[in-house]
């Protein structure tokens, strides 16, 4: 054996206020006579060194110091003593020796369990230690709970809190389970000793659930539950990725108004010209859109550009080509010039006149008649061309028979009106005008039937042109966006022209978003009776043409009878056109 | 320990024998005492390289935690002493400035450890003062 000699083992204070310390005698006693160990204490600031006070309320081998002679926040030094001999010493302050008894009065009580009884929460509750005045705040405690189930070996641990009571979640009520708690001061690092062990037996209030079974069970809810998501991203990442045919079947697309080729963009900027370009290149569209549009172009493209030549010429081979491929079919021309031209921004009547074939029930070349008839139409002329009437009347006939689809009549719709009888009258007053430019020979649409075909009526142009040319060189006409007045017009027409206008029988036309047709117009001029059909200002009734009173919309026009209310004097009252500028002065 | 010259209560019963005004002056002794060598002492180990960061950090925490305390202490004595629960005798601390400079001289002669030990035992002092003072203000508590 190992002779070991008397030591102090530990000294120690529960509660910051008395102190005591313990220490093993050894092995001596065998051996000589029995030693009277001592021990002996000294404060720092003290040379003598004074005896235990008490060696026997805390235990054999112990010293005790009550509070008096404790002195908390002052260094101490202890020894261990026989007569002669120091066996051990050790230094000290009390506040660092603080070792706190353990809690006591611990209890549990049931919180919840779960659904299925297997799981329940506890509360577990203690009191501090006794002998800690923990209540008047001399030391401040921390505690540690430790808990396991009874046949298990490892001590699960809580966090040290500072409250007396804690909460066990989950614990399986077929277990029974130990609970043990320790404390120590806050701002120490050692822990007192533990507590007793609290047992925890959910059997004893009857909750525990002797025939559960095992936990380990498939979860089914979960397998399930990612099952479905997994299948709805599955199912969801091919359609939207790969199979464009899968993802039409189950989301067929909407189907969204448009044409082939076209651009919606270039519609809404309303760039026309591009329009009838990609447009001219798709046969199957061209009647139906290019009426209003052709109108446009022609219109515009006629009065803007002062060449005369051209038109004459464009004309008189529109006129000729028509002419003779009415009779005999020349043929077709170059399509692929035409074709060419026709993808181009470019003025779209010589690719008509080109790309004519001889189909004459075909659409487009009915189409391209009446447009050339169109252009014929509003095209002025500056100097007479008594050839291109009878051309052109000769041609009437086959154009009465021609169908065209119109559907629009627009804004341009009271332009044709104006245009139909005084367009060989005009035409010389015209051309004092720069902004007009004539074309050698016009047809006088009567009718729009309601399927939007125009109908023109032959032989008007010579009356016309025969009665206008007297009295019209100085008439004054206001130009406003290229129309001109028709009551300014109107003066200089014959009055033979009534006759000729008659106003047909007709259906209603078209009245699409305040659109009027021409038929329309003729209709309401006929039951207008001739003396409103003539503009309040002039003094030339003409039966077929009427006043615009309204202008409903940047397309729409509404045709009156009375006056056109114009309150400013700067308008040209003789005029029965405003411009859409003038009317939005005039409204509110 | 540089305020070891302090008379300060070493017991509990002490501690709540003394009028409350005299807890209150020694505490705010004690904090004041603290306050320019724990100054000195965060610059001296600034210049520490083997000390890491942490603990740069932390004593100049501990600093600032030090000055709010007494900064906090002297509100709650104001309000002590307006509420008539302390007297005003013992309001001059000019007593305390003067051993505070001495005791600043003595703290800068301590080694590093013995600072630290010193340290520990004032505010573990200091923290049980306020304790029993807290108790004591409120008469509900039987301190």
């Amino acid at each position: 054996d190992i002779l070991q000699w008397p030591q102090i083992s530990k000294c120690r204070s529960p509660e910051m206020e008395t102190f005591s310390c313990f220490w093993t005698a050894g092995n001596f006693y065998n051996l000589t006579v029995p030693r009277i160990l001592q021990l002996l204490y000294k404060k720092s600031n003290e040379e003598d060194w004074k005896e235990c006070p008490d060696y026997i309320t805390s235990g054999q081998n112990s010293c005790y110091f009550n509070a008096s002679y404790t002195s908390v926040w002052t260094p101490y030094c202890v020894q261990l003593a026989s007569k002669n001999e120091v066996y051990d010493k050790k230094c000290f302050s009390v506040d660092e020796i603080v070792l706190p008894d353990p809690p006591v009065h611990l209890n549990w009580t049931l919180l919840n369990t779960s659904q299925t009884g297997i799981h329940g929460d506890i509360q577990v509750r203690w009191d501090p230690p006794p002998t800690a005045d923990v209540r008047k705040g001399w030391i401040t405690l921390e505690y540690e709970l430790q808990y396991k189930e009874v046949n298990e070996t490892k001590w699960k641990e809580l966090k040290p809190r500072l409250s007396t009571m804690a909460p066990l979640y989950s614990l399986k009520t077929a277990r029974d389970y130990e609970i043990r708690i320790r404390s120590r001061q806050r701002t120490s690092e050692k822990f007192g000793e533990f507590s007793e062990i609290l047992y925890v037996s959910f059997s004893q209030i009857g909750i525990g659930c002797d025939h559960c079974t095992e936990e380990v069970e498939f979860p089914w809810f979960l397998v399930v539950v990612f099952g479905v998501c997994g299948l709805a991203v599955t199912v969801i990442s091919i359609m939207l990725s790969k199979q464009p045919r899968l993802k039409m079947l189950i989301f067929p697309p909407v189907p969204v108004p448009k044409i082939k080729g076209i651009d919606p963009d270039l519609l809404k900027k309303g760039k026309l010209d591009e329009v009838n370009s990609i447009l001219a290149c798709h046969d199957n569209y061209k009647t139906q859109l290019y009426s209003d549009d052709l109108w446009v172009e022609f219109i515009e493209l006629d009065i803007e550009d002062p060449e005369e030549k051209n038109r004459a010429s464009d004309t008189d081979r529109l006129l000729s080509e028509d002419h003779l491929k009415s009779h005999s079919c020349l043929g077709t021309k170059d399509d692929d010039s035409g074709r060419a031209s026709c993808c181009e921004p470019d003025i779209p009547e010589t690719d008509f006149s080109a790309s004519d074939t001889c189909d004459a029930t075909s659409d487009s070349d009915q189409f391209k008649k009446a447009t050339e008839k169109e252009e014929d139409l509003l095209c002025l002329e500056r100097q007479e061309n008594d050839e291109s009437l009878p051309n052109l009347a000769s041609t009437d006939p086959q154009h009465r028979h021609r169908n065209t689809q119109s559907e629009n009549s627009n804004v341009w719709a009271p332009f044709e009106d104006s245009i139909e009888s005084p367009r060989l009258s005009v035409h010389t007053q015209i051309s004092n005008q720069n902004s007009l430019t004539s074309t050698d020979f016009y047809a006088q649409v009567s009718d729009i039937t309601p399927a939007g075909r125009v109908v023109l009526s032959p032989g008007q142009k010579s009356k016309l042109g025969r009665a206008q040319r007297e009295g019209c060189t100085e008439q004054n006409f206001t130009m406003d966006n290229t129309y001109f007045c028709e009551a300014d017009v109107k003066k200089c027409i014959a009055v033979t022209s009534h006759e000729e206008n008659e106003p047909h029988a007709q259906e209603q036309g078209y009245n699409e978003d305040g659109y009027f047709t021409t038929e329309s117009l003729t209709t309401t001029v006929a039951n207008l009776g001739a003396s409103t059909a003539a503009p309040p200002s002039s003094e030339m009734p003409v039966a077929d043409y009427t006043s615009i009173h309204i202008v409903q919309s940047p397309q729409g026009l509404v045709l009156n009878a009375t006056a056109l209310p114009v309150p400013d004097k700067e308008f040209n009252v003789s005029c029965g056109y405003v411009s859409t500028d003038q009317l939005n002065k005039i409204m509110p | 320990c540089h305020t070891s010259g302090m008379l300060t209560p070493n017991g509990k019963e002490y501690a709540q024998k003394i009028p409350r005004e005299e807890l209150t002056h020694l505490i705010l002794k004690l904090l004041q005492a603290w306050k320019e060598p724990l100054f000195h002492f965060n610059q001296h180990i600034e210049h520490h390289q083997q000390l890491p960061d942490d603990s740069l950090s932390k004593a100049k925490q501990i600093s600032n935690m030090v000055h709010e305390l007494k900064t906090g202490v002297e509100k709650v004595t104001e309000k002590m002493q307006s509420m008539g629960i302390i007297s005003n005798s013992l309001n001059g601390m000019a007593s305390s400035e003067g051993t505070g400079l001495s005791i600043s001289n003595e703290a800068n002669m301590m080694s590093d450890s013995d600072f630290i030990h010193c340290f520990r035992r004032d505010s573990n002092k200091v923290q049980s003062y306020l304790k029993i003072l807290k108790c004591r203000i409120m008469p509900e508590n039987s301190c």
